[in-house]
């Protein structure tokens, strides 16, 4: 009897190990192309190559831009997501599925579509807008693109944070006489906020790195709709070092911000407090 | 919807091949050679989707059992046979479907020889036509094509990207190929001739040169890129025949620099953009909603494409006769026919 059950830790042990191995060799997978990123740079050529190509008005452009799109993401995809979460019809199954496509579609497809329904003999323009307003070659254009292509992760992540809420919670929470908008704002939000934060980082992650979509409706102008990503596209015509020394700007930019975001940091956070009761 | 593009139904099949990114093979000619190569695949994927359906039973029956096991506290009873049996099936499945993805994997070495030709996306038309007749021509032998910009395939190359052929859209690039030894004696074969684009609805407006101008969107290429580098050098030599203003009034219009000339085309055809600048290549006959006009010969400067074999070529003779079938009088007829000139 002890020998089988000593057996049967060592078995248990060598499937521990098992384990290990196989995520470690996926982390190396996903870490080591960033790091030869990073190792066959110096800090010099770096310095040299963001003083001398338009890496900088990029950044600037691609920070504000993903953050307007950042913007819209939350104030229009929280309750877009807490009505999907709320609503269990089939209906609704149907449309959350749907609004997974943007993240199906290769992006320059998704380009694509912008222009047929934004540009110029777009769909919209004319009816939903005036003629008149250009928004293709505009820094609208690259806003709208890299909402196109975000929001669909914002609001994956925050129908199943919603959906995550115990239900009980919400009915007492009613009991004593919380009205829809108090629930979704004084209860649901705060209670789903760990969730909601995480798929923000994720959105905000894809709208920087947003590439095929803005190429194809907003264009390529530097200090306009040049962002990050094109600039590194754009330097690697001419140089490669100057793309790799962008491509490093654009992951410091990237990692500083997750970190803060995946940090305990976010429990100083407001909502904190309503987090700890949960 | 846009015609089905006969080239990018080839593309998706390359993978017999072997290798990622070489975009066009000219071997799938008709729907024949894609049901003779699909029809030994099918009956694989029969047989490794019967071994896919019995991995699962056995393994939800094994998980099942497992739970069952946990949940009524059973640990130390002696294993029926049955689950000896499901777990050695299991494993059986597990190595017939490792068997089965091994053996799906398509016949990696061809009894043809294989050339491969890196060419500029420019060329596309012509030298898929060229490779045709090329095959007709040698029996026995495939041409793969892999068409990019043409920076792009020279870093493919600088990476170690084995080709035998490499047709350039500009001097440059292959100039730096030959220098760092990976492409021998390149010859020129070919010029293009930027053009002026213009989309239909400013048809009316631009029908000349110098009335460039008065478009109201115009895209240009990347400096970096050689239809960028070429709209530059026009618009300099513009500015001398036309006065100085011309270029800074066609800068101040200009609306977007793309990074290939596809992407140029595409905003003139959508009509996005009013004009832009590209080869005579890109426009073809029958687009409807692209006018062509020409840049005067005065101003315009001529697109230089150069041919060389490459160093890491496995058939140098074929790359050679590649290059000189391309140089001949077909093969000058069929660059003339695509919109190219011939030197």
């Amino acid at each position: 009897m002890i020998r089988s059950e000593s057996l049967n830790r060592q078995r248990q042990l060598s499937r521990h190990w098992a384990i290990t191995t196989l995520g470690s060799l996926l982390a190396a997978f996903l870490f080591l192309p960033i790091l030869a990123l990073f190792a066959t740079s110096s800090v010099t050529e770096l310095w040299s190559a963001l003083r001398t190509s338009n890496a900088m008005p990029a950044l600037r452009l691609s920070l504000k831009t993903t953050a307007i799109s950042l913007v819209i993401v939350t104030t229009l995809g929280t309750p877009l997501a807490w009505m999907l979460a709320q609503n269990r019809t089939r209906l609704s199954r149907i449309i959350e599925s749907c609004l997974q496509l943007p993240i199906v579609i290769p992006p320059a497809v998704a380009g694509i579509a912008l222009l047929l329904s934004f540009g110029r003999y777009g769909l919209l323009t004319g009816r939903l807008y005036p003629d008149s307003w250009h928004i293709t070659f505009t820094t609208t254009a690259v806003v709208l693109a890299e909402t196109f292509v975000s929001a669909p992760f914002y609001v994956q992540a925050a129908v199943s944070a919603f959906r995550r809420i115990d239900p009980r919670l919400l009915v007492v929470a009613a009991s004593f006489g919380a009205y829809p908008w108090r629930l979704f704002l004084h209860v649901a939000i705060p209670i789903a906020s760990p969730g909601l934060i995480a798929g923000l980082a994720m959105s905000w992650a894809r709208a920087l790195g947003e590439f095929g979509a803005t190429l194809m409706f907003a264009g390529n102008l530097e200090g306009t709709t040049q962002t990050l990503p094109l600039a590194i596209y754009a330097a690697l015509e001419l140089d490669m070092r100057a793309a790799q020394a962008i491509s490093i700007l654009l992951v410091l930019a990237a990692l500083t911000v997750l970190l803060i975001v995946r940090s305990r940091w976010t429990q100083w956070w407001p909502w904190g407090e309503a987090r700890r009761v949960n | 919807m846009m015609n089905p593009d006969p080239s990018l139904a080839k593309a998706s099949l390359d993978f017999r091949s072997g290798s990622r990114f070489f975009g066009t093979s000219a071997n799938y000619d008709s729907l024949n050679d894609v049901r003779q190569f699909m029809e030994p695949l099918l009956g694989k994927s029969l047989l490794t989707a019967i071994l896919y359906a019995l991995h699962q039973a056995s393994s939800v029956y094994l998980v099942r059992r497992s739970v069952k096991r946990t949940s009524a506290n059973l640990d130390d009873a002696p294993r029926p046979m049955r689950v000896r049996f499901a777990r050695s099936l299991f494993w059986l499945v597990e190595i017939g479907l490792l068997c089965g993805v091994a053996c799906c994997k398509p016949d990696s070495v061809s009894t043809n020889d294989r050339l491969v030709v890196f060419a500029a996306a420019s060329l596309r038309t012509a030298f898929v036509n060229l490779g045709n007749e090329f095959e007709r021509l040698h029996p026995g032998v495939d041409v793969v094509f892999n068409f990019a910009g043409t920076h792009e395939l020279r870093t493919q190359v600088e990476h170690g990207a084995e080709a035998d052929v490499f047709a350039s859209a500009d001097q440059r690039n292959l100039r730096e190929l030959v220098m760092a030894r990976h492409a021998m004696s390149p010859v020129l074969f070919a010029v293009n001739e930027p053009v002026i684009a213009v989309s239909k609805g400013a048809a009316s407006k631009i029908t000349t040169f110098a009335e460039l101008r008065k478009a109201d969107r115009i895209v240009l290429g990347v400096p970096d890129v050689p239809i960028g580098r070429y709209a530059s050098q026009i618009l300099d030599r513009a500015a001398t025949q036309f006065g100085s203003g011309f270029r800074s009034a066609v800068e101040a219009r200009v609306v977007s620099r793309e990074l290939n000339v596809r992407q140029i085309f595409l905003k003139i055809s959508l009509g996005e953009a009013d004009a832009a600048i590209v080869y005579r290549t890109d426009v073809p006959t029958t687009n409807q909603n692209v006018r062509l006009v020409p840049v005067p010969a005065t101003v315009n400067v001529m697109a230089e494409y150069p041919i060389a074999a490459l160093s890491s070529s496995r058939h140098p003779a074929l790359a050679q006769a590649w290059i000189e079938f391309v140089r001949s009088q077909s093969g000058r007829a069929t660059l003339k026919q695509a919109g190219f000139g011939v030197p």
